[in-house]
């Protein structure tokens, strides 16, 4: 299940939901890259709202690029190399789950959260609360590109 | 449950010395009229009333006190009110009993279980809870209470819903979760005393901090709406100052129509720029080139593989190999070992649709670069900024047309602006997330309630008691989300149920709720007139009221003052219908329209009287009143009966 802090709907109140961020997913997504672009997870504890185990229309799309990315994160963060055919197995095994439409296992939906959660604290360290969409998207571009070329994973 | 009046007595008290009964044989009529000229005691009736049910007469001041005084015999030492009442069928009678000598009011309660009569307000345990002020002021209400129901700053609407719909019992499961906690906590045996008692210290500072920052956010949010509000009116006033002058109105127009062109440009460009983010490989270069490479390790270990472990599980069921060779024991078992090389059929159909969407999506050369809608949308913004600056500016360029009284209303715009942005700006602290150097000083209030969790969880370690708190956690959880699907589908369920009311009651002028947030929001405007906002107010409470499993009266004051004749013949068809008992204090002049519609409506069970104070003019009046329909004490007069109280008009009066 993909999980969102109340925190993270509550920094984003000015500008959701309206204009272009329509959905819960949307705040998810922009935390979700920010986390794992940044190399940051962080253990979702105490209250937190259930979203839903899929990939919503928006991002269906994009969901297998968003699922290898994940595990670019997690081969980056442990060292692993994919050309390794067994540990690259084990790493499948773990994180996919072909029966479920999301094609996450369990263990990939809560290292997902932590990164989207991860993210976001992120996001809340380095912008002040949003106000306006136009501005925060184009900062937020700026800010995740800024991490990611800081973060050896992607760099 | 069901609660009727049915009736009261009064004497030395501001009110007439009448007693009032309501019943016809034995049960209260559906509908109970009973008019009232002004100046003759009906808000003294109907606050002894609300203070009969409710026990509040014993916190009055000596003012209060003195202002129910008998003006006719100020000497007077006792005033007394009783009233009388059936709880389930059962009489259950409430004494307010005043002393204007010593400024004081006692009560005696008769007992419905034991029988006699009890000193003190002592209404059966059962029916308390429905006795509380809040509770008391949805069924007998007056004008002022239906108009908060639609003002934005209060937050009526929604409390008569939780409260009739007794919503607050989830709220009861928390705190008495928590209490027992709390209590296991003090039980708790073999944890250091000084350790435990400094976390429980910290506990407590944490509690207070989160309880004082959400007052204090409270007060912020009203403040928001307040302003909201005041800024709505100055809007409209400044519009219409603005709409008297022509040159000025059409350029207005030109410069606004500008604005709203500019940004829905910019939402468009917004929309295609969130629609780009939303492709993660628009988004950062690296990902890209991840991306690829993630593949190519992909084809370098060979992955998906070309047969699948299924093949080879099923391989070491057969006799022969596929190349012919029998498989014995020490063949299953070593096809077996290496059958877990490979992954299973499915996750290579997955790997494989991964592997075809990087070719497509990491490879392409996008028609559309990120940076071109970003370009885009940083150019909409732009130009939605010079619209709006350039709108402002000829806001304030005009400000002194004419008319002083449109820069005092600017003035106050951009200062209730002001005041709008420092409350956010506050919000905006108080929910800033957590970082680990908060301390318990923090103005944010998500942090101080992390902080509180994992206090508790400490104490629930020393004390031995996590699995009681996990569980109170859950459970306090689960009765918080109850409420909130509750309240939500309530909400809903509310909505339609009087808009398909308010349909037939408002036909001329009709009017929607849209939401029910806090207070009641009407579709497409900010208020309703005041005949609106009574009509508004009947249909939702008559609502919430017939929801519930339990019957309450409704008792009104000038129920049809303010509405229209056409609305009051809609709202006095559909009143019977919602409630078992409706107690009406009317003047004359509400009854055209009203009266006559109560009546077809309320299948003939329906009282009149008319108390009055006896002067030379209503003497001529009961003349040819038979006796039986005359109650006389002193100047009071009551009679019962239709004829008296359709003929009986205000020119008649003193």
């Amino acid at each position: 299940m993909f999980r969102l802090k109340p925190e993270v709907e509550s920094w984003f109140s000015n500008i959701f939901p309206k204009g272009a961020l329509k959905s819960k997913w949307d705040l998810y997504y922009l935390c979700l890259m920010v986390g794992l672009g940044g190399g940051r997870s962080e253990p979702v504890t105490g209250e937190r709202t259930d979203m839903v185990d899929y990939f919503i229309e928006d991002y269906k799309k994009s969901q297998k690029l968003i699922i290898s990315l994940f595990m670019c994160a997690e081969l980056g963060k442990f060292g692993i190399q994919f050309s390794d055919r067994l540990m690259a197995k084990e790493i499948l095994d773990k994180y996919l789950n072909p029966t479920n439409p999301s094609f996450l296992t369990n263990n990939a939906f809560q290292r997902m959260n932590e990164y989207s959660y991860g993210g976001f604290l992120l996001l809340a360290e380095n912008l002040g609360k949003p106000n306006d969409q136009a501005t925060f998207l184009m900062q937020y571009e700026d800010l995740l590109n800024r991490l990611a070329n800081e973060n050896a994973t992607w760099a | 449950m069901k609660i009727t009046i049915n009736g009261w007595e009064s004497f030395g008290l501001r009110c007439p010395d009448v007693k009032v009964n309501l019943l016809k044989n034995s049960t209260p009529s559906r509908v109970a009229l009973i008019q009232m000229p002004n100046g003759t005691g009906k808000t003294t009736t109907l606050k002894l009333i609300r203070a009969s049910l409710t026990g509040a007469a014993q916190n009055w001041s000596r003012d209060e006190i003195t202002e129910l005084k008998s003006l006719k015999n100020p000497n007077v030492q006792t005033g007394k009110f009783i009233l009388e009442l059936s709880v389930d069928e059962k009489p259950l009678v409430i004494e307010t009993i005043i002393d204007f000598v010593e400024a004081k009011v006692r009560y005696r309660t008769s007992s419905i279980l034991l029988g006699g009569v009890e000193d003190g307000w002592r209404p059966p345990p059962n029916i308390k809870r429905f006795l509380e002020e809040k509770f008391v002021s949805l069924f007998i209400f007056d004008g002022e209470f239906a108009a908060d129901l639609l003002d934005s700053t209060k937050t009526k609407a929604t409390e008569a819903i939780e409260t009739l719909s007794q919503l607050d019992l989830f709220d009861e499961v928390v705190s008495e979760a928590d209490f027992f906690w709390e209590k296991q906590k003090r039980d708790a045996s073999g944890t250091s005393k000084p350790y435990l008692n400094s976390l429980k210290e910290r506990e407590a500072a944490l509690t207070r901090r989160l309880a004082e920052l959400k007052k204090s956010r409270e007060t912020a949010q009203n403040d928001v709406a307040s302003f909201s509000k005041r800024l709505a009116e100055v809007d409209a006033q400044l519009d219409e100052k603005i709409g008297q002058n022509e040159t000025i109105r059409s350029e207005k127009d030109r410069l606004s129509k500008a604005k709203s062109d500019a940004d829905a440009e910019l939402s468009t460009a917004l929309e295609k720029y969130m629609q780009d983010l939303r492709y993660p490989h628009k988004l950062y270069d690296g990902f890209v080139r991840h991306l690829n490479t993630f593949k190519v390790s992909l084809d370098q270990a060979k992955l998906p593989d070309t047969s699948s472990r299924q093949f080879f599980i099923e391989l070491c069921e057969e006799i022969n190999c596929v190349c012919g060779r029998p498989i014995g024991p020490n063949e299953q078992n070593h096809i077996r070992e290496h059958a877990e090389h490979y992954l299973s059929g499915d996750i290579s159909g997955v790997l494989n649709a991964i592997k075809n969407d990087i070719n497509i999506y990491a490879n392409q050369n996008f028609d559309e670069p990120l940076s071109d809608s970003r370009l885009k949308l940083s150019d909409a913004q732009a130009k939605f900024h010079d619209a709006s600056t350039g709108f402002s500016n000829y806001m304030l360029k005009i400000k002194d047309f004419q008319d002083k009284g449109y820069e005092e209303l600017l003035k106050e715009k951009a200062q209730i602006e002001l005041e709008i942005r420092s409350r956010d700006n506050f919000l905006s602290f108080m929910s800033a997330p957590y970082k680990s150097s908060d301390d318990e000083k923090s103005s944010s209030v998500v942090s101080i309630e992390t902080q509180l969790r994992d206090m508790q969880d400490r104490i629930a370690e020393v004390t031995d008691t996590v699995e009681l708190r996990e569980r109170i956690n859950l459970l306090s959880k689960i009765a918080t989300n109850a409420k909130l699907i509750a309240k939500k589908s309530l909400h809903k369920q509310l909505i339609d149920e009087c808009n398909e009311r308010l349909s037939k009651v408002l036909v001329n002028s009709p009017l929607q709720i849209e939401d029910i947030d806090n207070h009641i929001k009407l579709k497409g405007q900010a208020g309703g007139s005041v005949g609106q906002t009574l009509a508004v107010a009947y249909v939702f409470l008559t609502a919430a009221l017939h929801r519930g499993s339990h019957q309450f009266p409704l008792v009104v004051d000038s129920p049809a003052g303010s509405l229209e004749q056409l609305v009051r013949k809609e709202v006095g068809k559909v009143i019977p219908e919602l409630c078992e008992q409706f107690i009406s204090f009317i003047i004359d002049t509400e009854k055209i329209g009203f009266v006559p519609a109560l009546e077809s409506a309320s299948n003939d069970s329906i009282s009149y009287s008319t108390i009055f104070r006896l002067n030379q003019t209503s003497e001529k009046l009961i003349k040819n009143v038979p006796n039986e329909n005359i109650q006389m004490n002193g100047d009071s007069v009551l009679v019962t009966g239709k004829e008296f109280f359709v003929q009986f008009t205000l020119d008649k009066e003193e």
